[in-house]
């Protein structure tokens, strides 16, 4: 059974409330007040009341002055109140102008007693209905709608003024519910708003909770956001919990008001997206420049499908030369991309949103079948193979079966472990070390040599060289250039050479570029080397020819 | 009953409009009159109006021409007009005169009962 609506009829002759009562009673649950205090301390203590019958000519305190206090106090402000007066000393102007809905004499008329507090009760439904869309009801912030629509009225008001959207979120939001809860990542949220309101309320811009730990402000264009956004930032520091909250600005200056403000608020939300998880920057402005790295990351995803199936995929080879005799010990499998509009593509433009998308598998899957069937080809050809090292990222080797993927392709092309070698990144070691040397430990017994891609290049841990079972070190090319630069730099090289000879790891160093870097590495006692000084990545049939030359 | 609702006719009550206010119950309605008849309203108005109190006093009698008029007794609704427009400035006449005319009629009202 529903509840009955709440109506408190206010009047000081007991008789007049009872009439009332007995009048509405079938269709509401009727609370009485004797006079205007009783009536306002009711109102304090009751969130429930639907309508207020509201007699003007009281002692103690009147109708109107009811009225004027329920319009200063926001939780009574929007009550509906049907005044009751006599009707014959402008009593009825009196209370509507001071906040009463509608008003009806006496004597009283019951159908129009029932039909008027009818109409008022459902006005104010319709309006809090209204409210509850356009609202967040965590925050009381406007919510996405209630955004989109306000910012549609205040830009096509004042064409004349600039603005811009600003999308916020926080960095690592669920961790906050995971670690201390949702009611205390309620908090946290609410807290953000009422900043976040502040902040609005004081450069006369409007803002909304979008979705989880997502806000939108509109701010007016002259504002120093840089200021504004760094101040909101240090704000959050304060805020009482044992984890910095940090967040993140993605900002669309409003440059042709046309666009519908969903558009708006995506691009700004895309600005924010390519700098989350960044340390180093906090805000982000949509432009063009992101707008087309954005449409190429989509095409390139777009696209990847019918990138295998048509095979325009292709896979050079980098030979490696052993530095002693230079004479070519192995080779690199590099993939390249002929894409039939953008057309050739290097890999640091495609590999990263395959990483990011999963797609890297089946890429990787792709040149190591298409490496096995070259090396398969020299034995064919007569040739004495050498090894070729092909590139296994942090998704694959999280892949359980991944040996056997491996041992699949090798059989195909009727080759054995020992001709490709498997290059892992130093990157992977730090997201989760412990998946990664148990997945290196079973390639390493399945018989595969594992190389150390890219040492140096990032974040390089002695644990990491101990802790995996890896055979070669690969020394970058900006290691090797800094040696330009310092001659500290030739005591790091020597080092880490000194350092893998101690451990048993072979050395390679990949982006030679001039003779002297060569003759120092073969000085250092470095076995081999990579890099356009040798050779550029070549097409793989040419590889054939240098083999066969010798 | 029904020889009372017949009997106040002549106060101006008409049963076919009063009674719906009364949500028909004739009972409820005697209920009512008793306790408007007998508001302590009737006796501080003749007590403001004593001291000259108007203000005290147009309030009381504004207070009782509402409760009259809901009761449907327009006889004594009309003589509590009287004395609010007398008190208001807009009605020559005697406001003492017509308390006592206002008195005099609640009590052949209550004796109905």
């Amino acid at each position: 059974m529903l509840l009955k609506k709440v109506i408190l009829v206010v009047d000081d002759k007991a008789v007049n409330r009872q009439i009332l009562r007995r009048l509405l009673a079938d269709e509401y649950e009727i609370i009485e007040a004797g006079d205007g205090e009783e009536t306002l301390r009711i109102l304090n203590s009751r969130d429930d009341i639907a309508a207020v019958l509201l007699d003007m000519v009281m002692p103690v305190m009147d109708g109107y002055e009811v009225l004027e206090h329920m319009r200063s106090f926001s939780n009574m402000s929007k009550l509906p109140v049907l005044a009751v007066s006599k009707g014959d000393d402008g009593t009825e102007i009196k209370a509507l102008s001071l906040g009463a809905w509608d008003y009806v004499g006496k004597p009283y008329k019951p159908m129009v007693i029932k039909q008027r507090l009818k109409n008022i009760i459902q006005l104010h439904e319709a309006r809090e209905a209204l409210n509850v869309v356009e609202h967040d009801t965590l925050t009381g912030l406007l919510n996405k709608e209630g955004f989109y629509h306000n910012v549609s009225i205040i830009i096509r008001a004042n064409p004349q003024n600039a603005y811009n959207i600003i999308v916020i979120d926080i960095e690592h939001f669920k961790l906050v519910n995971d670690t201390y809860g949702v009611a205390e990542g309620d908090r946290l949220l609410k807290y953000m708003g009422s900043q976040i309101k502040n902040l609005c309320k004081r450069h006369n811009g409007i803002c909304a909770r979008a979705n989880a730990d997502r806000f939108f402000m509109l701010l007016p264009a002259e504002i120093d956001l840089t200021h504004t956004l760094n101040v909101y930032q240090n704000s959050l520091f304060t805020y009482p919990i044992s984890m910095k909250i940090y967040v993140k600005f993605g900002i669309y200056e409003i440059d042709d008001m046309s666009i519908p403000v969903p558009l708006m608020c995506d691009r700004a939300c895309l600005a924010l997206s390519s700098i989350k998880g960044r340390y180093d920057r906090i805000s982000n402005y949509y432009d063009d420049i992101l707008r087309k790295s954005l449409l190429l990351e989509q095409q390139i995803v777009n696209d990847m499908e019918s990138a295998i199936k048509e095979q325009q995929f292709s896979v050079f080879f980098q030979p490696k030369y052993e530095l002693r005799n230079e004479t070519i010990a192995g080779a690199e499998a590099l993939v390249r991309w002929n894409h039939p509009v953008y057309g050739f593509m290097l890999p640091n433009k495609f590999i990263p949103v395959y990483e990011k998308n999963g797609f890297i598998t089946n890429v990787d899957t792709y040149v190591w079948d298409k490496t096995c069937e070259v090396i398969a080809g020299w034995k064919k050809m007569g040739l004495e193979p050498v090894p070729v090292s092909v590139n296994v990222s942090r998704k694959d080797i999280y892949n359980a079966d991944l040996p056997k993927v491996l041992d699949k392709i090798l059989f195909k092309h009727n080759l054995t472990p020992d001709n490709l070698h498997l290059e892992i990144t130093e990157t992977a070691y730090t997201e989760d070390s412990v998946q990664l040397i148990e997945g290196v430990t079973k390639l390493k017994e399945s018989g595969f040599k594992i190389e150390m891609d890219d040492f140096g290049s990032g974040y390089s841990s002695l644990n990491m060289i101990t802790e995996l079972p890896i055979d070669l070190l690969k020394l970058d090319m900006r290691f090797i250039q800094a040696k330009k630069k310092s001659c500290y730099a030739e005591d790091m090289i020597e080092f880490v050479i000194n350092l893998a000879k101690r451990l048993n790891l072979e050395v390679i160093a990949e982006g030679i570029e001039t003779k002297e870097q060569a003759d120092l590495l073969r000085s250092l006692d470095c076995e081999y080397a990579q890099g356009y000084y040798y050779s550029k990545p070549v097409p793989c049939q040419d590889v054939a020819a240098m083999l066969q030359r010798g | 009953m029904e020889t009372f609702l017949k009997e106040i006719e002549k106060y101006g009550f008409v049963k076919s409009e009063v009674m719906k206010r009364f949500i028909d119950d004739e009972e409820f309605y005697k209920e009512c009159y008793l306790q408007v008849l007998e508001d302590e309203a009737f006796d501080e108005l003749g007590v403001h109006l004593k001291n000259g109190s108007k203000k005290e006093a147009f309030d009381c009698a504004h207070g009782l021409k509402g409760l009259l008029s809901n009761l449907g007794l327009i006889v004594l609704y009309d003589k509590t007009s009287e004395i609010v427009e007398i008190l208001r400035g807009t009605k020559q006449g005697d406001e003492n005169v017509c308390y006592n005319q206002l008195i005099s009629l609640r009590k052949e009202c209550l004796s109905l009962l």
